[in-house]
């Protein structure tokens, strides 16, 4: 069985195959303006999740171990699939902010990459991704465990593990200015100088060709820093724009942005926030999610 | 088989035939985009990786582009070496070094990438680039391999047919908008090396396009990928239409479209505001609604220095991007119905016409998703 069409998706529901969750994180540091920051580490509900495990060993996530924002139960084993039906986000007050928020499914991590040392740091993958297994469509990105100084942009490489199996080494990667626990490593870089370009992105880049990685097998820093990273690697779902201070929006994706995005069973659902052009500091970010199955 | 309504749409939804791709494209490095000028993106650093492909191939002939396209440069044997950052093309063979190069060759480090041209401009010997991996590599032959790296979507699904759902882009960069975003096809390119020459010049190889082989609703612009010297000639092509008319000319009135002296890799040469600028595309005679093929590229006096690529694309949507900080989506099937059709082999690269003079290096990001069936 599988929603094959917006009547399969109206009688899922009326089935009473639907669940609603809700959420709420509180970004409690003053990040950057025109920076990425990953939610996972801030306080709320659900409880966050610090990535802490033994350094440079790679653990999967889970909604069942883990947490993260809840969805469904599992659904395949009734021949079922789950889709997010809605989300919707508030940001509290009017200190909210202009934000992009991507919902993500986290799916592996390797803490404690210390930004400190220029040799090689060996990850351990004894264990590996339980979806999306070959790693087709997943992106990597570095969260920072331990704010990073950001002195002359530091930059890195990292060896991984592409899509079809292929060992690959990634192109240089910059990170930004001073930064804080929960922002991306190479989010928050706006630098515009001609000599250290910009890499405010979320993702890392992977080499030409690439379409997403099954594993991360080393990484190395040609400059050393302070501060720890995690290197998360996450599917991305479906994102949702905040577009004026204080104001809620809601995205309902099958009717207003046309897609469906499909959660797999057990998916450990939490979200990106690209702070805008102002920072995010003391806000909460309340949100319901809502999914279907059939 | 083709999508033919929502239903259909959430079935492949369902059934894997969806594609999203999230997206990020600097503005161009070497200086600060200027308002009214149209800018191709894909040069730019992000992911995915810059493209390489443009200025790589031998002066004046035809290249397809596709998303497995790939081209080369070569040093001379034991021509080449790399000291710290710096390559050197003591003996230069054959090709063009571009940025974002990726450079192998025995002692190479994996994963070495040409990230800013030093004395050298391509393909001249003795000349100079600056690499990403400090190194040392004693004379070798080293080749240099360039990519498009267009955006990902799914990869090829012929029969089925695949169509964009839905696009956003945004930026928080000072200054980053207004700006407008296009999505282009890049199906094919010329390398242009010989900007001294003035008069007609003949682009060489057979032309056959790997998709919109008829030339329907194909456009041309023309970018440098080495800046370019001193120098505001006229330029005029010469091609074939999309009917197979041949000997069109782009039209001398009411003025050719004329380059900007020094323009920057990346910016489009003619575009901006004024006498003589139009863009991004040059225009075409009247009554004409695509280009089959290029015969000729004419600059009527010389640009002293640099390199001009040629591309021809095809547009598929453009996306205003109104406030800095602020989200811009487009939901193709609802919002404004037209779903764009990406053919197998698609090389899907941003244009972007600045709407205030924009910092280099300035963040662009969004999502497109697709679904086929």
């Amino acid at each position: 069985m599988a929603i094959t069409s917006f009547k399969g998706f109206v009688d899922a529901q009326e089935n009473g195959q639907t669940f609603i969750g809700g959420f709420r994180k509180n970004i409690t540091a003053v990040t950057g303006g025109n920076s990425w920051f990953d939610v996972t580490l801030s306080p709320g509900n659900p409880l966050p999740f610090y990535y802490a495990s033994t350094p440079l060993i790679g653990a999967p996530m889970s909604q069942s171990a883990n947490g993260g924002i809840p969805h469904n139960q599992p659904v395949a084993s009734l021949g079922y699939q789950t889709y997010l039906k809605s989300i919707a986000l508030t940001p509290s007050g009017t200190a909210g902010i202009n934000t992009v928020n991507i919902l993500c499914d986290y799916l592996f991590y390797y803490p404690f990459v210390d930004t400190g040392t220029t040799d090689e740091q060996v990850l351990d993958n004894t264990l590996s991704l339980t979806r999306y297994t070959t790693g087709q469509g997943v992106s990597v990105m570095a969260v920072q465990m331990a704010g990073m100084l950001g002195t002359g942009s530091p930059t890195f490489r990292f060896t991984y593990y592409n899509q079809s199996g292929v060992l690959q080494t990634s192109p240089t990667q910059t990170c930004g200015s001073a930064s804080i626990v929960g922002e991306l490593a190479t989010g928050n870089n706006s630098s515009t100088s001609t000599t250290t370009p910009s890499s405010n992105y979320p993702f890392l880049a992977l080499a030409p060709g690439d379409t997403g990685i099954r594993s991360v097998q080393s990484v190395t820093f040609d400059t050393p820093d302070i501060g720890l990273l995690a290197f998360v690697l996450v599917k991305p779902l479906e994102q949702v724009c905040l577009r004026e201070n204080g104001a809620s929006a809601e995205r309902t994706p099958a009717i207003d942005f046309f897609d469906l995005p499909i959660i797999a069973d057990n998916a450990y659902l939490s979200m990106l926030v690209s702070t805008g052009n102002t920072s995010a500091s003391s806000n909460s970010f309340i949100g319901t999610i809502q999914t279907v199955w059939g | 088989m083709a999508l033919q309504s929502m239903d259909q749409i959430i079935s492949a939804i369902t059934a894997g035939q969806f594609n999203r791709t999230d997206w990020n494209k600097n503005a161009l490095p070497t200086t600060a985009q200027t308002a009214g000028v149209w800018y191709d993106l894909s040069t730019g650093a992000g992911n995915p990786f810059q493209n390489s492909t443009h200025g790589s191939t031998t002066n004046l002939a035809f290249q397809s582009l596709s998303d497995s396209t790939s081209t080369t440069a070569t040093t001379g044997a034991l021509g080449g070496s790399i000291a710290t950052t710096t390559f050197t093309d003591t003996t230069h063979s054959t090709g063009r070094f571009t940025v974002g190069m990726l450079l192998t060759g025995t002692g190479v480090t994996a994963g070495t990438y040409i990230t800013a041209l030093g004395t050298g401009t391509g393909a001249n010997a003795g000349g100079t680039y600056t690499v990403n991996i400090s190194q040392t590599v004693t004379a070798q032959t080293i080749t240099g391999t360039a990519y498009p790296n267009g955006l990902y979507t799914g990869g090829s699904v012929s029969p089925s047919v695949k169509n964009i759902l839905n696009v956003s882009g945004y930026s928080a960069a000072a200054t980053s908008n207004p700006a407008v975003l296009m999505l282009v096809d890049q199906v094919a390119m010329f390398t242009v090396s010989s900007v001294t020459t003035t008069g007609a010049q003949n682009f060489t190889g057979t032309q056959t396009l790997p998709r919109y082989t008829t030339g329907a609703g194909l456009q041309a612009y023309i970018v440098p990928s080495v800046v370019m010297g001193a120098g505001t000639p006229t330029i005029q092509l010469g091609y074939t239409n999309a009917a197979g008319t041949a000997s069109r000319l782009t039209p001398a009135s009411p003025v050719l479209p004329t380059a900007t002296t020094t323009s920057p890799v990346g910016s489009i040469i003619y575009s901006g505001t004024g006498a003589g600028k139009y863009g991004p595309f040059m225009p075409l005679q009247a009554g004409d609604t695509g280009i089959r093929s290029i015969e000729s590229i004419n600059l009527s006096a010389t640009m002293t220095s640099g390199c001009l690529v040629v591309v021809l694309c095809r547009p598929l949507f453009t996306l205003p991007l109104t406030t800095v900080g602020i989200a811009s989506e487009r939901d193709l099937v609802n919002q404004l119905p037209s779903m764009p059709r990406i053919y197998d082999g698609a090389n899907l690269q941003w244009l972007m016409y600045a709407g205030a003079a924009t910092p280099t290096n300035s963040a662009y990001y969004g999502s497109l998703d697709v679904a086929w069936g």
